[in-house]
C-alpha cells in the first residue's frame, strides 16, 4: 500500500504501477493453485492406476488355507469304508460300504439321510468312479463288472407339496427331506440334493472274480478296463455317435484281453485307464507297472514296462491320477509323491512312440501315503499319511498349499474333494471330518510366472502362456515370460527401423533444409502420427504383409539399395557444375525423391539375384533351414555392420586426407574422385562381408537360422517393426526436431561462419547441446512403442513364441491384455494374472521413463555447460 | 513389376476378396427346413429390449433372428455383443444380456458360478448346427486330412497319436512346391467356442503350438487362410468363402475322408459337427417372460431356421426344437 502512495512520474510522463494489481495478484493465485491441483491430480490419477492394479493382483499371491467346518462321529460298528464322495455344497456325503451298500450321511448333524443298496446282493470288490461326470463301474467276485451312474441330482420341488414345517427354511438353513438334503436358492426357491445311484446290468468278464476296474469317459464313449484273478487284462470300449437327424445314438461295444506276462508274479494293486481311453496302466505293489496300449481295445498291446519307485526298498502306496487323468501320481511309503506323464521323445523306444517319465516331485509328507484325492476342477490333490496328515498340494505350482491333521490322529482312510473345491472330506474309521479350503489361486507362485514349468504332457520344463481352454481338466499355463519377451522383441525391431529414420530426418531437415520447405515437411510428418493405430495394423496384416513375403528377396535387398541409391544420387549432384548446382538447388529435395524408385528398381534386379547367390533359389525354403548354408544369414547381419564400418572409416580417415590433398584440384576433378571413393567403398563394404559371411558360414561352420533369422511366417517382426516405425516416427521426428530448432542459431552461425560444413555443424555443434532433447525423443518413442496394442494385435499373429527371429511373430503384454481380457471370468485367476500382465507393463514404463529422464537430465546439465 | 503397382494390384484383389466375402455363397444353399416346424405366429404384449452377448461364431446368426423378430415386433429392440463364447456366462450372471450365444457348452466351473448366484443350471437350448472346418487356401491340393494329422499339424502334444510333427505340406504328402513349404497356422483367440472345441476335439486336449496365429474374429481367420497360399485355418462352416477351401476329414488315421457337407453333419459321419447354443437363464418350474419366451419360440420356428440356413449353418430338426422349447417350459404346439 505504500508503495502505491509514492508514485512517481516516469519519464515517458506514465505513472508507473510499481505494485501488480489486485486482479493479477488474484489470477496468480488462481493459476498456481490450479496448476498444483492439476500436477498433484497427475499424480494421484496414476498412483490411483497403479495401486488398482495392485489391488486386483495381490490376491494372486494369498496363501491357501484349510479351516475346521465340521467333524461327525464315527458310526458305530458299520461295515467298512471302501470309497467316498461329497455333494457340491459340502452338505451331505455318501459312503461306499464293503456290503455294497451307499450311506448318505448329513455333514453338520451326522445324521444319516438313507442308505441305497443299488447291487442288491452282489458284493462290489473293485470299484471305480473318476467323480467328474458321475458315471462309475463296480467290479464283482462272479467275474462281472457293471457300469453305473452316480451323483447328486437336484430338483426344485413347488413349496406346495412341501410338508409345513419346512415351508418356513431361513434362507441359509438347510433339512433333511425325501433322503436328501433340502435349502433355499438365493432366489428363495426350494431345492432337494439326493443321491442317485444307478448300476447297469452287469457284463461278464470270465470265470475268474474280478480284482481291479477301471473306468474313463472320453467324448467318443467310456472305456472300461477290468483285471480278473486268473491275470487277464480285459478291455470294453463303446463308441457312440448321435444321428441329428433320427435323435437315435447308435452305439458300438468293442471288447479285448490280453494276459499280464508270467515274469511278473503277483496280483498287481494299481489299474489306471487313461482320459484319453487309450491306455492302461498296471501296477504293483513294489513299484513295477506295465503300460498297455489299448487304443485299439480288440487287442490290448504291452507298450512299455516302468518302475515307479526307482530307489531301492520304497514301494508303492497310492497310485491315483490328476484331472483328466493323464498324470499319474505315485505316493510311496516314505511319503514322497511323484508325478508321471507320457511324453513323446524323438527316439522313443516304446510300442506306441511315448514313454511314461517321471516329470517332478511334489512336497514330500514325513510318513507313507495311505489315500489321495484329486480335484475334478483344478490340478489340486489332497494326500492323507499313515501318521494322520491331510495335506493339499497344487501339482502346477508344486506347491503344499495346506496341511492339517485328522482330529482323531489315525489315518484317513478315504479322502475327498467337492465338486466346487471348496470342501476337503477326510473318513478316518468311520469318522468324518469336513474343511473348508480356501485356496482362491493355488496355480500361481513366482516360479510358474517366470520360471519354466514342467507342463503335462511337455517333452520338458517350458515357459509357455496358453491361458483357457474350453474343459475343465485345462492345466492353464500362466508363464508371463513369453509375453515380456514379446512386447521387447516388438519394441527392439521397431526402433531398430523408426529410431534412425527419425533422427536423421529431424538432423536434415533442421540444418540442410530450406526453411521454407521444412515448414511444409515438418507438419506433413506430423500428419501421419494422426493415423489410427487399427488402420495401419490392418494395412499391415492384409495388405503389406502378403507384398513382402510374395517378394522378401527384393525387400531386403532394398535395405541395401535405398540407401546406396540415396548417396550415389547425392555423389552425382556434384557433379553438375557449381553454378548450376547453385541455380538448381531449389530442386534438390526433388531430384533425391527421384533416387528412390531408382533405389526399389535396383532392389527389383538385385533381388532375384540375391535369392539365387546366397539363398539358394528360394529364400523360404532357405530360411525354414531345407536349402543353402548359413552365408546368406551372416550377410543380413553383416552387410549394415559393415556399411556402418565403412562409414566411420571413411569419415575419420578416408575424408580428411582427401581434402588435405584436393585443396587445388577443381569441383568436376573432386566429384570424380569422390564418386569414385564411394564406388569402391560400397563394393568394398559389399565384398568384405561377403567374405566375412562366408567365412562364418563354410570353415568356421555357424548357421545364424535358428537364432535371429529362422522359418519365414507371414505375419512377422519385420512388417510389425516396418509399420510401428510408422506409428513411432512421427512422434521421434517432431520432438527431436524441436529439440535441434532450440539450439540457439548465433551457434549455427558461428561454427558455419568459421568455415565448417553444415554436416560438422550438425554434429559437433547442433547436436551435443540438443542431445537431451533428443533423448527424450527417442525415449518417448520408446515408450509408445511399448505400449502399442492395435497394431501388434492385428498385424503379429498373436503367437507367444521366445525368438528373436524376425521372420516370425511374438505377442505383446499388451496385445494380449486386449485379446485376453473381455474373456476373461471377474477376479478368476486368468482375470487377476491379465492385471499382472497390465502392471508389468506399467512398471516397464515406469522404470523406463524414469531412467529416461535420468538421462535426460544429465545430459541437458552438460548442455548448459557450454 | 515394382512395389507400387504390386500393392496396387494387391489392394484391388483384396477389394475383390472383400465382395467376394460380403457376397459368398451358404456353404448349405440346398439345406431345406424341416417340414414339420411351424411358422411363427406373433402374439400381443411384446415389448422391451433384448440383449445378448456371447459367441463370435454366433454373431450373424443372432443378427438375422434379430431382423426376423423385430420384423413381427418394430417396437422391440436387440442388441447384439460378440466377442467370444466365454463372454457369455458372465453376462448372464450379471443380468447384463437376456441371452448367451454360445459356440460350446459351458464348462463346469461356469456352470458353478451361474449355480451360485442363483442355485439352479442355466438352460442351453441347441438352435443349430455348426460344422467346424479346416481351411486351406483355394490352391491347396490337399484331398483330406485325418483328425490325427490335424492334431500333429496344430498341437505340440501330438496326443492324437501321430507319430511325428507335421511343419511343412510335405508331412501331408503333397509335392512340387508345396513339398518344402511350411505349414502357416492360423486360429482363433482363446476366448471363443471354437478354439476350445477343436482342441478338446482334434487335439485330444493337448495343447496348440505357440505358433498359432490367433486372430480376434472367425473372419479374420478366412481372410488370413485367403491371403497366405501356405495358410491352414479353422472357423465355424459359416464364414466360408471362395478364396478358401474345407478340407474333407477323417475321424481316424486312415479313415474315410468325409467332406463338410449338410447330410454329414446330420448323420454323424463329420467329426466336427457341433451343436451351437443359445444359453437362457431360465427358472425351472416357472414362465419365462413373454419378450424372450417368443424370442425363443421364433428361433425354433420355420422362420428363424431358416435365418439359419441363410447363415450357412444347418437347422435343427422339429424333434430337436420340441425338446428345446419344453426345457425352457414352453409347451411345444407342433
Amino acid at each position: 500500500m505504500e508503495s502505491r502512495n509514492q508514485e512517481q512520474r516516469a519519464f515517458t510522463g506514465r505513472t508507473r504501477i510499481r505494485s501488480p494489481k489486485r486482479s493479477v495478484l488474484a489470477a496468480d493465485k488462481t493459476a498456481r493453485w490450479v496448476i498444483s491441483i492439476g500436477g498433484l491430480g497427475g499424480i494421484v490419477a496414476v498412483s490411483v492406476v497403479g495401486l488398482f492394479l495392485l489391488y486386483v493382483v495381490i490376491p494372486l499371491f494369498r496363501p491357501s488355507q484349510l479351516s475346521d467346518a465340521a467333524t461327525t462321529d464315527a458310526a458305530d460298528g458299520g461295515p467298512a469304508i471302501l470309497s467316498a464322495g461329497i455333494d457340491e455344497f459340502g452338505r451331505q456325503a455318501w459312503t461306499l460300504r464293503a456290503d455294497g451298500t451307499f450311506a448318505v450321511e448329513r455333514l453338520d448333524s451326522g445324521e444319516t439321510l438313507a442308505v441305497l443298496d443299488p447291487m442288491a446282493d452282489r458284493i462290489p470288490v473293485a470299484w471305480s468312479h473318476p467323480g467328474d461326470d458321475g458315471s462309475c463301474a463296480f467290479g464283482f467276485a462272479d467275474g462281472s463288472a457293471a457300469l453305473g451312474n452316480l451323483e447328486f441330482s437336484t430338483s426344485f420341488p413347488p413349496e406346495k407339496s412341501l410338508p409345513a414345517p419346512l415351508r418356513n427354511l431361513p434362507a441359509d438353513g438347510a433339512a433333511s427331506y425325501a433322503g436328501g438334503v433340502l435349502d433355499r436358492t438365493p432366489d428363495g426357491q426350494f431345492r432337494l440334493q439326493t443321491l442317485a445311484v444307478s448300476i447297469d446290468e452287469p457284463a461278464d468278464f470270465g470265470s475268474a472274480p474280478v480284482r481291479l476296474v477301471d473306468l474313463s469317459s472320453p467324448p467318443q464313449g467310456p472305456v472300461l478296463a477290468v483285471l480278473t484273478a486268473d491275470r487277464m487284462l480285459h478291455v470294453a470300449q463303446v463308441t457312440r455317435q448321435r444321428n441329428l437327424l433320427t435323435g437315435k445314438t447308435t452305439s458300438r461295444l468293442v471288447r479285448g484281453a490280453a494276459p499280464l506276462p508270467d515274469d511278473i508274479e503277483g496280483m498287481p494293486g494299481y489299474l489306471i485307464v487313461n482320459g484319453l481311453g487309450d491306455n492302461a496302466l498296471v501296477a504293483w505293489k513294489d513299484g513295477r507297472a506295465l503300460r498297455f496300449d489299448i487304443s485299439r481295445p480288440e487287442s490290448p498291446n504291452l507298450a512299455e514296462r516302468v518302475d515307479l519307485t526307482p530307489v531301492e526298498g520304497v514301494s508303492l502306496t497310492s497310485l491315483s491320477s490328476l484331472t483328466g487323468k493323464t498324470s499319474l501320481v505315485v505316493g510311496d511309503d516314505a511319503g514322497g509323491l511323484e508325478v508321471w506323464f507320457r511324453i513323446r521323445p524323438v527316439a522313443a523306444q516304446t510300442g506306441d512312440g511315448t514313454v511314461l517319465t517321471r516329470a517332478f516331485a511334489l512336497p514330500a509328507g514325513d510318513s507313507a501315503v495311505v489315500a489321495t484325492a484329486a480335484s475334478a476342477r483344478s490340478r489340486m490333490l489332497a494326500t492323507a499319511h499313515i501318521d494322520g496328515t491331510v495335506r493339499l498340494l497344487h501339482a502346477t505350482s508344486r506347491r503344499e498349499l495346506a496341511e492339517i491333521r485328522t482330529p482323531g490322529g489315525t489315518a484317513a482312510s478315504a479322502l475327498a474333494i467337492g465338486p466346487r473345491d471348496d470342501v476337503l472330506l477326510a473318513v478316518e474309521s468311520g469318522a468324518k471330518s469336513l474343511w473348508r479350503i480356501d485356496a482362491p489361486h493355488p496355480e500361481i507362485s513366482l516360479t510358474t510366472l517366470a520360471e519354466p514349468v514342467w507342463y503335462e504332457g511337455y517333452e520338458e520344463p517350458s515357459l509357455v502362456w496358453q491361458s483357457s481352454s474350453a474343459s475343465d481338466d485345462f492345466e492353464p499355463k500362466y508363464s508371463l515370460m513369453p509375453l515380456i519377451f514379446g512386447t521387447l522383441k516388438a519394441t527392439l525391431y521397431c526402433m531398430l527401423f523408426g529410431l534412425p529414420l527419425a533422427l536423421l530426418a529431424a538432423v536434415y531437415t533442421n540444418e540442410f533444409l530450406h526453411p521454407r520447405l521444412k515448414a511444409r515437411i515438418k507438419p506433413t510428418v506430423e500428419l501421419m502420427a494422426s493415423l489410427p493405430s487399427v488402420v495401419l495394423g490392418f494395412l499391415a496384416a492384409l495388405v503389406f504383409a502378403p507384398i513382402v513375403e510374395r517378394s522378401l528377396p527384393q525387400v531386403l535387398a532394398s535395405f541395401f539399395t535405398v540407401p546406396t541409391a540415396f548417396l550415389l544420387g547425392a555423389h552425382l549432384w556434384q557433379l553438375i557444375p557449381g553454378p548450376t548446382a547453385a541455380l538448381l538447388r531449389h530442386w534438390k529435395p526433388l531430384a533425391i525423391l527421384l533416387m528412390l524408385p531408382l533405389g526399389i528398381a535396383g532392389a527389383e534386379i538385385l533381388g532375384p539375384v540375391l535369392e539365387n547367390g546366397l539363398y539358394a533359389g528360394d529364400i523360404m525354403a532357405w530360411l525354414d533351414g531345407q536349402t543353402g548354408d548359413g552365408t546368406g544369414g551372416w550377410m543380413l547381419i553383416l552387410l549394415p555392420l559393415s556399411a556402418l564400418t565403412a562409414a566411420v572409416i571413411q569419415d575419420r580417415l578416408v575424408n580428411p586426407w582427401l581434402r588435405s590433398v584436393s585443396q587445388r584440384w577443381s569441383r568436376l576433378r573432386f566429384a570424380l574422385v569422390d564418386l569414385l571413393r564411394f564406388a569402391t567403398g560400397v563394393l568394398l563394404t559389399a565384398a568384405v562381408s561377403l567374405t566375412a559371411s562366408w567365412l562364418l558360414a563354410g570353415p568356421i561352420g555357424w548357421d545364424p537360422r535358428g537364432s535371429i533369422v529362422d522359418t519365414y511366417v507371414q505375419r512377422n517382426a519385420l512388417v510389425v517393426g516396418f509399420v510401428m516405425g510408422f506409428a513411432v516416427i512421427p512422434i521421434i521426428y517432431t520432438m527431436a526436431e524441436d529439440a535441434l530448432a532450440s539450439v540457439p542459431d548465433h551457434l549455427r552461425a558461428a561454427s558455419l561462419g568459421a568455415g565448417a560444413t553444415p554436416w560438422q555443424t550438425a554434429v559437433r555443434v547442433i547436436i551435443p547441446p540438443a542431445m537431451s532433447g533428443l533423448f527424450s525423443a527417442a525415449m518417448i518413442g520408446l515408450g509408445r512403442a511399448v505400449g502399442e496394442t492395435m497394431i501388434v494385435l492385428m498385424a503379429a499373429g498373436n503367437t507367444p513364441v521366445m525368438d528373436w527371429n524376425i521372420f516370425n511373430g511374438f505377442r505383446t503384454l499388451s496385445a494380449n491384455i486386449a485379446v485376453e481380457l473381455p474373456e476373461a471370468v471377474q477376479n478368476s485367476t486368468h482375470f487377476r494374472t491379465l492385471f499382472l500382465a497390465a502392471l508389468t507393463l506399467f512398471v516397464l514404463t515406469f522404470i523406463l521413463n524414469t531412467v529416461a529422464e535420468a538421462v535426460r537430465l544429465r545430459f541437458r546439465r552438460k548442455a548448459y555447460q557450454l | 513389376m515394382n512395389f507400387l503397382t504390386r500393392t496396387a494390384s494387391v489392394l484391388a484383389v483384396l477389394a475383390v476378396a472383400a465382395m467376394v466375402i460380403l457376397a459368398s455363397v451358404p456353404a448349405s444353399a440346398g439345406v431345406q427346413v424341416d417340414p414339420d416346424l411351424p411358422d411363427y405366429t406373433p402374439v400381443k404384449g411384446v415389448s422391451g429390449s433384448i440383449k445378448s452377448i456371447g459367441s463370435d461364431t454366433m454373431n450373424n446368426e443372432m443378427t438375422l433372428w434379430a431382423e426376423g423378430f423385430q420384423a413381427f415386433y418394430p417396437s422391440v429392440r436387440v442388441e447384439i455383443e460378440g466377442k467370444g463364447s466365454s463372454t457369455a456366462p458372465p453376462a448372464l450372471i450379471n443380468g447384463t444380456a437376456h441371452f448367451g450365444p454360445m459356440s460350446r457348452k459351458m464348462k463346469d466351473k461356469e456352470i458353478d458360478a451361474f449355480k451360485t448366484r442363483f442355485g439352479y443350471e442355466p438352460v442351453q437350448l441347441g438352435t443349430s448346427i455348426d460344422m467346424l472346418a479346416i481351411y486351406v487356401n483355394k490352391d491347396n491340393p490337399i484331398a483330406g486330412m485325418s483328425l490325427p494329422e490335424v492334431d500333429a499339424v496344430y498341437s505340440k502334444t501330438r496326443k492324437g497319436g501321430h507319430p511325428d510333427d507335421i511343419r511343412v505340406w510335405g508331412d501331408l504328402n503333397l509335392e512340387g512346391e508345396w513339398a518344402k513349404s511350411p505349414i502357416s497356422l492360423y486360429g482363433r483367440n482363446a476366448a471363443s467356442g471354437t478354439y476350445g472345441y477343436l482342441k478338446k476335439h482334434a487335439l485330444y486336449k493337448g495343447d496348440y503350438k505357440d505358433a498359432v496365429k490367433e486372430q480376434p474374429g472367425s473372419s479374420s481367420v478366412v481372410q488370413g487362410v485367403a491371403a497366405d497360399r501356405y495358410a491352414i485355418g479353422y472357423s465355424g462352416i459359416g464364414y466360408r468363402t471362395a478364396d478358401v477351401r474345407a478340407v474333407p476329414l477323417a475321424r481316424k488315421a486312415g479313415g474315410e475322408f468325409v467332406p463338410a457337407e449338410a447330410e454329414y453333419a446330420y448323420t454323424g459321419e463329420y467329426p466336427l459337427a457341433r451343436f451351437l447354443y443359445l444359453s437362457v437363464n431360465y427358472k425351472p418350474g416357472s414362465d419365462l417372460d413373454p419378450l424372450r419366451r417368443e424370442f425363443i419360440r421364433f428361433i425354433f420356428s420355420k422362420q428363424g431356421q431358416e435365418a439359419v440356413v441363410k447363415d450357412g449353418y444347418l437347422p435343427v430338426t422339429a424333434a430337436v426344437a420340441r425338446d428345446a422349447l419344453r426345457s425352457v417350459g414352453i409347451q411345444p404346439d407342433f
